[in-house]
């Protein structure tokens, strides 16, 4: 401890000037708040100013500070999140053999080398980058430097190659917020083993030579670096062999780049939440200034419970309001699993309160997708907003690369990123839009392209969406994991026709497996016969090969009445006649029929579409019951493979797809007069002339198949089977009946807009390994959509 | 040693072993600290507050069983495996019966692993658990919530879990969602384990097949060119995908260096082609590491 102000701060004199040291936790800002203190303090204030950085990076920095309005007696919030690129230049020695493997093998120069093998090959970015955070020991040093207008010197190397840092983890910066002296004495005894000690032990000679120098230049310096650092720098600086050298004279040409960095790279590296950062901001004061720093009462701890109450609340609300429980009673124990858990997680990370990356994971492993959505929104709330281009317009934004994980995991710092400024080129070989890798400050495990999945920024909503004057398509996703779920259904009600069959005295074969219990009612009657299960026969079953399923009927309500429902019918394709093989019979059947062939008919309700998806989706639904004759279409080639595997017997032919279409079809070809105010009862009677077998009715625990529908089935010889919707998780039937149209940018919907995936945050293909094998086979002859 | 039955109440029943993995099979662990923190997260309990019970979802090959097998040892709990499928019925959770050997009895009952991990205080670990038809299901239910225990209809007895008892289930990716309500809202958290990152790809390799092959650093870069080069929408590679190519081309190079397919054709008995591997470096090459790849994945 320093005697004379008490501030938490190392001293070292140096041929009688003093050396006043902040070892600290890169952006956090129990060390900027330390940094800060000994500025203002009158006692200690020094007359220069000494920090982790290369003098080229430093004088980059002060100048944007400066134009930022930092640096006067007034208080100018200094918004999250600026940064500056920094160019790299340098690989490590011992990657040199690697380096020459790397280019014979892709017979390139390393400067051509991909980015991809750079990376992983050698560890390699091509840039890193300096975050303007408010809460960092470091920005805060060169703020008090520019407001005491006092030297600032950057002692570090401009250029050295990226070190290795070991996975270990240190104990919780949040302590320092106790005793931060302490704090740092306590990880400063093991942190050394972080250090690389190739690259690390040349920056921190490199660093004392410096620091000695501005020792013989001022009398009292304040100087900050990383806590890994300090040990061996003042054993450097003990070491008579080092001599003072101006490190800050220095001059490589480094080239930099003004950046604003995007939220989901900036906030998992901030202190537990942005909030927390801004908070410290919020409080801060020129060190000149009379007022002094006061710690409110938004702790981390506090700003997190507000932060999780917030989410609770709203996420509560929501699902009341939906209707999908009982006054979000459901919900409520939810959160408390969420919350057992979350501390839990924190408990086993070493973390005092959870941070970022805990909520996140927490959320995600317990909640699922609705809740974390709330929850990231609050959490990435900030107040003053996050720096954007509005703000800023003439700096590009680094932001993820969207809709693509660079594949790295736990506490890698190297991401693969883009920078994206409209309509102007960067002149840095990064090109607008193009993806690089560079280094960014560490954010525990959080892939920052996993978070577009749960917030988008503001400026990122209004993106994209242009129709193109295409079509309006259903999203694939929609149809797969809807037919998929029925399948499922088939699947459980065979296997439960298989089990459910009476059992029979062992003549040979084992059939299904011993009875074990009809064998025990048979030891008491004194049989001793064993029992064996009965296979379903082949003609009980109801195999869902995928060439030409039996018809599901999904309901999804409970009652007669569905208000606010209407019919919808589907085309499975508009020029299948062009695709068919037999094109005699494809014709004979129109001329016969009709032109157009309908895959499933729905009954469906209006839903709103959510601000953040207007521009791209052009309606959005919620399914209420829905017929499906087989095959879910996805596209045309599809389609035309199931018609003509099934003799055009699998679903109606009309000419007029309306529902009153439909409906003259079944009264006039299957003699079936359809009460379509009767919901339920005419989904089913509409897949029962469609059946071989049986139909598989999808419906509420209670559900009572309807006496017309049942009567038809006998008549037909179709067995129809009731499938509880229990059997799937309510999330999974809620999602599976959502229906989400896209405005395609071509008039087949072969083509969806690029930014599609991202947007819904589901990849086109999702839920296709739920389908039946064939009708996988048939997708993989064209990659298509549904119409 | 000698399998013996244990005394449950007036039952004298069979026992199911837990499982003891390999380890001279399996090369040292390597990664997965996130969600090894995941799930040990979720097995904290205390006198107030119940263990959560995971559920493992990730793509075939990326190493959810070998998660739990190092959980296993590191709590120093048995670990009680049980295999999920279709035909599994809802008795098979907790107990089966078997033809006795003893003329006197009839038949005897065999605890089901479920039933051993709750009496003994092991780790269940129950794999493919979305392959287990619902009903199947239904004598989880209250295993997992806070009554903790199970009646077997055979046994006709409740079981209580010892509070040791840890329960902790696997499933790929697309079948987490079919799994019923009931037990949906009871197996949580829902762990993703994802493909590895490349560097922990190369390690496990390394560890794996450093002793056998000479030129590894070149072979692995070779590796990720091709894989690149060949795969789909660049599809990571699992372990078990990274191992069976470099396992094969190391096949590959000791077959050719046994003397090929006509040292083969010429075997006799007393010459036979042995398929038993050395422990001798191989000199395994792109060539082999190609031709591995292009067997597997092609």
């Amino acid at each position: 401890m320093n005697e004379d102000t008490k501030h938490p701060c190392y001293e070292y004199v140096y041929r009688g000037a003093k050396l006043m040291a902040v070892p600290a936790v890169h952006h956090q800002s129990a060390f900027a708040h330390a940094v800060h203190e000994i500025a203002r303090d009158p006692v200690s204030r020094p007359d220069a100013i000494a920090v982790e950085l290369g003098q080229e990076a430093l004088e980059e920095l002060v100048k944007f500070l400066k134009e930022l309005g930092q640096g006067g007696v007034k208080k100018v919030i200094l918004t999250c999140m600026l940064g500056i690129m920094l160019r790299n230049k340098y690989i490590r020695v011992e990657d040199r053999e690697k380096a020459l493997l790397l280019q014979g093998l892709y017979q390139k120069t390393l400067a051509d080398l991909p980015d991809e093998v750079l990376a992983r090959g050698l560890d390699f970015s091509k840039w890193s980058t300096l975050f303007l955070d408010p809460a960092d020991s470091i920005i805060e040093a060169v703020r008090s430097a520019l407001e005491l207008d006092v030297p600032v010197y950057g002692v570090d190397l401009v250029n050295f190659a990226s070190a290795h840092r070991s996975g270990m983890s240190i104990e919780d910066p949040q302590s320092a917020h106790d005793d931060q002296r302490r704090y740092a004495d306590r990880v400063m005894g093991y942190c050394g083993a972080m250090r690389d000690h190739r690259i690390d032990l040349a920056r921190e000679t490199f660093m004392a030579r410096g620091l000695k120098d501005c020792l013989t230049r001022h009398k009292k310096v304040l100087f900050t670096c990383g806590m890994a650092h300090w040990k061996s720098i003042v054993s450097l600086l003990e070491d008579e062999n080092v001599t003072p050298f101006p490190s800050h004279e220095i001059r490589e040409g480094v080239q930099l780049k003004r950046i604003i960095i995007h939220p989901s790279l900036a906030a998992p590296s901030m202190e537990v939440l942005p909030q927390v950062t801004m908070e410290y901001e919020k409080e801060r004061y020129p060190v000149t200034s009379r007022k002094k720093r006061v710690r409110g009462v938004n702790t981390a701890g506090g700003l997190i419970r507000k932060t999780l109450d917030g989410a609770y609340l709203e996420y509560t609300r929501d699902e009341a309001d939906a209707g999908t429980d009982e006054g979000g009673a459901d919900s409520w124990s939810d959160i408390g699993v969420f919350e057992q858990y979350l501390f839990q997680l924190a408990a086993v990370s070493q973390r005092k309160v959870p941070g970022f990356s805990t909520m996140l994971r927490s959320s995600e492993a317990v909640m699922g997708v609705e809740f974390t959505r709330t929850l990231v929104k609050h959490m990435m709330l900030l107040d003053p907003d996050w720096a954007s281009e509005k703000d800023f317009p003439e700096l590009p934004v680094m932001g993820p690369n969207p809709g693509e994980s660079d594949g790295s995991s736990a506490n890698v710092s190297r991401r693969k990123v883009r920078l994206e400024r409209k309509g102007m080129e960067d002149g840095l070989g990064t090109g607008d839009g193009a993806s690089f890798y560079a280094e960014i400050p560490s954010g525990g495990d959080i892939d920052p392209s996993a978070l577009e999945k749960y917030w988008k920024w503001d400026d990122e909503a209004e993106e994209g969406g242009g129709s193109g004057g295409g079509s309006s398509w259903m999203w694939p996703p929609c149809e797969t994991l809807l037919y998929g779920l029925g399948f499922k259904a088939v699947d459980i009600s065979d296997s439960e026709k298989n089990t459910m069959a009476r059992p029979m005295p062992f003549e040979g074969s084992m059939e299904s497996g011993i009875n074990v219990k009809a064998t025990m009612r048979s030891m008491i009657r004194g049989e001793r016969k064993v029992y064996v299960s009965r296979l379903a026969s082949r003609s009980e079953r109801n195999t869902s090969d995928g060439i030409d399923p039996e018809p599901m009927v999904f309901i999804f309500e409970k009652g007669k009445d569905w208000p606010g429902a209407y019919w919808q019918t589907m085309q499975a394709g508009s020029r299948l006649g062009e695709i068919v093989k037999d094109k005699k019979l494809f014709r004979d059947m129109a001329v016969k029929y009709g032109t157009t062939f309908v895959p499933c008919v729905h009954a469906i309700r209006n839903m709103k579409t959510p601000e953040h998806l207007k521009s791209l989706v052009s309606s959005m639904a919620f399914l209420v019951g829905s017929v499906l004759f087989g095959n879910p279409c996805v596209n045309a080639k599809q389609s035309a493979i199931w018609i003509e595997a099934t003799k055009y017997k699998c679903c109606p032919i009309v000419n007029d797809c309306s529902v009153s279409g439909v409906r003259n079809y079944y009264l006039n070809e299957k003699n079936i007069n359809l009460d379509l105010g009767l919901w339920a009862e005419s989904l089913i009677l509409m897949a029962i002339p469609f059946s071989k077998k049986s139909v598989t009715v999808i419906a509420p625990d209670l559900f009572s198949i309807p006496p017309r529908a049942r009567v038809e089935a006998a008549r037909r010889k179709v067995t129809l089977s009731h499938v509880p919707l229990s059997h799937f998780s309510e999330e999974q039937v809620k999602k599976a009946r959502e229906r989400i149209m896209i405005n395609t940018l071509d008039q087949d919907g072969q083509c969806f807009p690029p930014e599609s995936e991202r947007v819904l945050s589901q990849k086109k293909g999702a839920y296709v390994e739920l389908l039946p094998y064939e009708m996988r086979k048939q997708l993989s002859l064209d990659e298509g959509v549904n119409e | 040693m000698e399998k013996k039955k244990v005394q449950l109440n007036n039952k004298l029943v069979w026992p199911s072993e837990p499982y003891k993995p390999d380890t001279g099979m399996m090369p040292e662990f390597v990664g997965r600290e996130s969600e090894m923190e995941l799930i040990m997260a979720a097995w904290i309990a205390g006198k107030r507050t119940l263990p959560l019970s995971p559920v493992l979802v990730g793509e075939p090959g990326v190493g959810k069983n070998r998660i739990v097998y190092e959980l296993a040892r590191f709590t120093g709990r048995d670990i009680y495996l049980f295999q999920g499928h279709e035909d599994i019925t809802a008795e098979d959770l907790a107990c089966t019966v078997r033809f006795s050997d003893d003329k006197a009895n009839m038949m005897e009952y065999v605890l089901s692993p479920l039933v051993c991990a709750m009496l003994n205080g092991g780790i269940f670990f129950l794999d493919e658990i979305g392959k287990i038809r619902p009903r199947a299901l239904a004598l989880l239910v209250s295993v997992l919530d806070e009554r903790r225990y199970i009646d077997s209809t055979l046994l006709g007895e409740r079981v209580y879990a010892q509070p040791g008892f840890r329960f902790i289930a696997a499933t790929n990716t697309g079948e987490v969602s079919l799994l019923p309500e009931f037990i949906r809202s009871r197996v949580r958290p829902v762990i993703k384990i994802g493909y590895p990152p490349r560097v922990e790809i190369e390690e496990i390799i390394s560890r794996q097949f450093k002793p056998r092959m000479d030129n590894l650093a070149t072979l692995i870069e070779k590796f990720w060119a091709l894989w690149d080069e060949r795969i789909k929408d660049k599809i990571p590679p699992t372990p078990r995908d990274a191992i069976a190519v470099f396992s094969l081309a190391s096949s590959i190079s000791d077959f050719e260096s046994r003397g090929g397919s006509e040292k083969l054709k010429s075997a006799i008995k007393a010459d036979a082609f042995t398929l038993e591997a050395g422990d001798k470096p191989q000199a395994v090459s792109s060539k082999h590491l190609e031709k591995a790849l292009r067997k597997l994945y092609d």
